[in-house]
């Protein structure tokens, strides 16, 4: 029996693999090598469960989706292109799976958003530099309480561009659209979540903002 | 407290350019930056655009190494065991090819039997070739070497054993190591 001997580097804890790597290594898995698989995995672990955690605003499902999408790049490597970076075909994965997370919540999850409040907005109210003072972790859940306006689309082009900070290009590329259609939905989005904050939180929004579009 | 720099003054073009979702990379990144660390731009900008403040969106904590490990643990296990089941899923959605072979046996079998019952008929003249070996007192089973084909993989494997007599059926096993018995 041949046995093929593959040398796999152990990428750092935490680091980011370079996409040349990645594809390398997504070639070797592609090959059977469940090494090389297993280094993909933990090269992107921590990415992945962050932008599902935007996606989805929960830890957990964050983390039960990100299983869900490696093991869906397992069974889907034989058809990887690798003419695409990986973390591009990896995130259009992400992307869907969260997708159909969302919907399958339904009115749940949005409903519980719609509760939600920041208590010591008010007491901010007056100063105007109050967005600067709140903390990364309210800020994360006030965007929370307003996404839920979103559509799944909208918010996926929303969290890749604005918080991901990914290039339209790319955006376009996992998302499966056009960069018209990205910029479409990322105004959309912008949008939508301008008057969700002024409808919310107005004591995050200028003045200026509150009356020109309150007119 | 902090002092107006030269890029405060780029704050009004890149904000109004970046609506238009018309920036370069190095022109988002330069202005990423900039906001960071500037409060009065940072400040001047969430005036322009208060969606801006979802940028500062804590970015999730990394995983600690132990949990990291756990879950490239987890999800290799959820891939041997989809592995499995695609396995065994496949062993069982076979059922032709167990059938066919089922069939093929019974035939060979059957082809034998009615060979010698055939033989075995009271009106059928004796075979002049056996006639002659029995009289030459030498009559010995020749050997019978089968051909095998190997499907490849776990798949079946065909045996095949050529008839040693004109009139006697060539006889084929189909053994397939995923049929159930």
């Amino acid at each position: 029996m041949a046995i093929q001997l593959v040398h796999v580097r152990r990428v750092q804890e935490g680091t980011t693999i370079e996409p040349r790597d990645e594809r390398h290594l997504a070639a070797l898995a592609k090959a059977g090598d469940e090494d090389a698989f297993a280094e993909l995995v933990r090269g992107r672990t921590d990415s992945v469960v962050a932008f599902l955690r935007r996606m989805l605003g929960d830890t957990e499902d964050a983390r039960d989706v990100a299983q869900l999408t490696f093991l869906r790049v397992w069974e889907n490597l034989p058809r990887y292109d690798p003419s695409y970076a990986f973390s591009t075909w990896l995130f259009r994965i992400a992307g869907n799976l969260a997708i159909d997370a969302l919907r399958s919540r339904g009115t749940r999850a949005r409903t519980l958003a719609e509760s939600f409040r920041v208590v010591k907005g008010g007491l901010l109210a007056a100063s105007p530099e109050a967005p600067l003072r709140l903390s990364q972790e309210e800020v994360r859940r006030v965007f929370e309480a307003c996404a839920s306006v979103l559509s799944e689309k909208q918010r996926l082009v929303f969290v890749l561009r604005e918080m991901e900070e990914k290039e339209s290009r790319e955006v376009a590329e996992i998302v499966g659209c056009r960069e018209s259609t990205v910029r479409n939905h990322l105004f959309q989005a912008r949008r939508l979540l301008r008057e969700e904050l002024k409808r919310r939180f107005p004591e995050y929004v200028p003045e200026s903002h509150r009356s020109a579009e309150g007119a | 407290m902090s002092v107006k720099e030269p890029a405060c003054d780029r704050l009004d073009d890149l904000l109004a350019r970046r609506e238009e979702d018309r920036l370069t990379p190095a022109e988002e990144g330069f202005l990423r930056g900039h906001l960071a660390s500037c409060e009065v731009c940072a400040a001047a900008a969430l005036r322009r655009d208060p969606v801006l403040l979802f940028a500062r969106a804590a970015a999730p904590e990394p995983l600690s190494a132990d949990a990291r490990e756990r879950f490239v643990s987890g999800v290799l296990a959820a891939a041997a065991t989809a592995k499995a089941g695609r396995r065994l899923r496949r062993a069982h959605t076979r059922p032709v090819l167990r059938l066919a072979a089922s069939l093929l046996l019974a035939a060979s079998v059957a082809g034998v039997w009615l060979a010698r019952e055939a033989g075995n008929g009271p009106a059928e003249a004796p075979r002049p070739d056996l006639v002659a070996a029995a009289d030459e007192g030498v009559r010995t089973p020749p050997d019978v070497v089968p051909a095998v084909e190997d499907l490849g993989g776990d798949a079946s494997v065909v045996y095949q054993f050529p008839s040693t007599r004109p009139g006697e059926p060539t006889v084929v096993f189909v053994v397939d190591r995923n049929a159930d018995i």
